[in-house]
């Protein structure tokens, strides 16, 4: 991008009423909404009714981030490091707004952190972090623990 | 904290699920429905297939009980030493496959292949069998795991005229790939369309390729057939672009391998290019020991290394949650035998790819060149 021309602005509008202005590099990243202000639909708002203010802020700084050049690999790692050190509710949210926007390096950020968050937990754990109510019947809990029971045998027996 | 919150649509689910290991994903199953049927849900299974992280692992060469074949979206081929019997093996879910004898005994060369339109895997077992002229032709049995219980045999075409000297194979998406060497030192190269058990055609090998014809090399090329030779510390590949219109590149590929003055103990004979990706040249150095190179070519350095000492063979691992129709656990008894074959595997990790790298070591690898050479050269000595 040229810096003598006049960097290109998109609106955007949370759910609970906030705009925010974020340059049209960075924007680029929401590849669901992206014909939205492609369409040069100038000065309009583009509005994000299932998105708080307080998580699209956290968003577009991570995509503010990530679109510039001129910070190097080590600083991206330490600042994703950092990103993701949220509550889980929160956590939870950012994941949603990055499937719903359709920013795939933010959506794969996120899922990693949670799938390392609970890779050692129980399916007790699990259903409790995830308000899983629908559990299985008697019978089909005593299956699919059969596959379980085995499986931690083993980890015994490999070690 | 409002818990309701924590709920997440299915395809976040997905996303997140395939992140974890294969364990994890064995104990999870039980914690609900919908995530049951996710992870047996053959399309999750290849997406985790697909995003496993790859890891160089090491076993023993000198396994008393069991040969290591192959490795393969995560399953093991292997044969039992006392009779010669092949199985599959799935060690991150505990689940093996006895396979039928193939009739002939005397096979050089076996691999596998996985059908992902229809969740087939295909072993492929190469054998020399006798003509009525009473000539040698070489013999691909093709076995359907899982759905049948006998090998089917296919005749190569052009199988009476060529010495039995360096039958190597690449599997390459659902194409199987053996080069043979000709009466007249001529080299073809036979294509079978695993998805439909037929040999396709036979591609002749132009002979100004390369200026010597030792140690040829079929190399997985960003998806397409190659063959590549290392000579004077330069790599060069010739790349098929369409086997079935028989087309070759019209220039070869030329990579200088400046790593090698680092290694003065390194030979350009010793050096088998198995796989291109990006800029990325992976290739196996065998000699005393065993490595795995991986090496850029912009900008010119090795960007990974690995070995491992004397009588151990080295190989990409990959767990998967892939599960072959007749597949079952181990039984007790067979319990003991794997624990103790699990301690010959020595199989303590070396390394983690990051998933960029991981699909370019999934879709190519040719595993064990270490038992090829064993493989052939038990069968030349019987001639």
């Amino acid at each position: 991008m040229s810096s003598t021309e006049a960097k290109k602005m998109v609106v955007l509008k949370s759910f609970d009423g906030v705009t925010f202005e974020v340059e049209e590099s960075v924007a680029v990243q929401f590849e669901s909404i992206r014909h939205m202000f492609e369409d040069n639909l100038a000065g309009s708002v583009i509005p994000l009714s299932n998105i708080k203010s307080e998580i699209l802020s956290k968003v577009i700084d991570y995509c503010k981030r990530h679109a510039d050049d001129t910070t190097d690999e080590e600083d991206l790692k330490a600042f994703d490091a950092d990103f993701v050190k949220v509550e889980h509710g929160t956590l939870f949210d950012i994941i949603r707004a990055a499937n719903y926007l359709n920013i795939k390096s933010l959506l794969d950020l996120t899922c990693q952190t949670v799938a390392d968050m609970i890779k050692g937990k129980t399916p007790a754990e699990i259903r409790e972090l995830f308000n899983i109510s629908d559990e299985f019947t008697p019978e089909e809990e005593e299956e699919a623990s059969i596959i379980t029971r085995f499986i931690y045998m083993d980890r015994y027996a490999d070690c | 904290m409002v818990m309701t919150h924590l709920f997440l649509p299915e395809e976040i689910t997905i996303e997140i699920l395939s992140r974890l290991p294969v364990k994890s994903l064995l104990r999870f199953k039980c914690v609900c429905k919908t995530w049951f049927s996710i992870i047996q849900d053959p399309k999750f299974i290849d997406m985790h297939m697909y995003r496993a992280p790859c890891t160089v692992e090491y076993r023993s060469s000198n396994d008393t009980e069991f040969t290591f074949v192959r490795y393969r979206q995560g399953l093991v081929l292997e044969r039992k030493n006392s009779t010669k019997a092949y199985r599959l093996r799935n060690p991150a879910t505990k689940q093996i496959l006895d396979l039928p004898r193939p009739r002939d005994q005397s096979g050089i060369y076996t691999n596998m292949c996985y059908i992902p339109t229809t969740n087939d895997l295909k072993v492929v077992y190469i054998h020399y069998s006798k003509d009525e002229g009473n000539r040698k032709v070489l013999v691909y049995t093709v076995f359907r795991v899982g759905n049948c219980l006998t090998w089917k045999r296919l005749d190569s075409p052009s199988s009476c005229n060529h010495r039995i000297v360096w039958p190597t194979t690449k599997v390459l998406g659902t194409v199987f790939y053996s080069i043979k060497l000709g009466l007249m030192g001529d080299y073809d190269i036979d294509c079978l369309d695993l998805e439909n058990d037929r040999i396709t055609n036979t591609i002749k090998v132009p002979q100004d390729f390369f200026s010597e014809w030792r140690n040829i090399w079929l190399v997985d090329c960003e998806g397409k057939l190659s063959l590549a030779r290392v000579e004077q510390k330069h790599l060069n590949i010739w790349v098929l672009e369409n086997y079935k219109l028989h087309k070759w590149a019209d220039s070869k590929i030329n990579v200088p391998l400046t790593f090698m003055k680092d290694y003065p103990s390194m030979s350009s004979e010793n050096i088998a290019p198995y796989s291109v990706q990006g800029n990325r040249v992976w290739m196996y150095h065998a000699k005393h020991d065993h490595q795995i190179f991986v090496f850029d070519i912009e900008s010119r350095k090795v960007m990974f290394k690995t070995s491992a000492s004397n009588r151990k063979v080295l190989y990409t691992n990959k767990s998967s949650l892939l599960h072959v129709k007749g597949m079952r656990p181990v039984s007790k008894t067979e319990k003991s035998e794997h624990c103790r074959n699990a301690e010959n595997i020595l199989s303590h990790q070396l390394c983690k790819f990051p998933p960029q790298i991981v699909n370019i070591m999934l879709s190519s690898v040719e595993f064990g060149f270490f038992f090829v050479f064993i493989l052939v050269l038990r069968h030349l000595s019987q001639y």
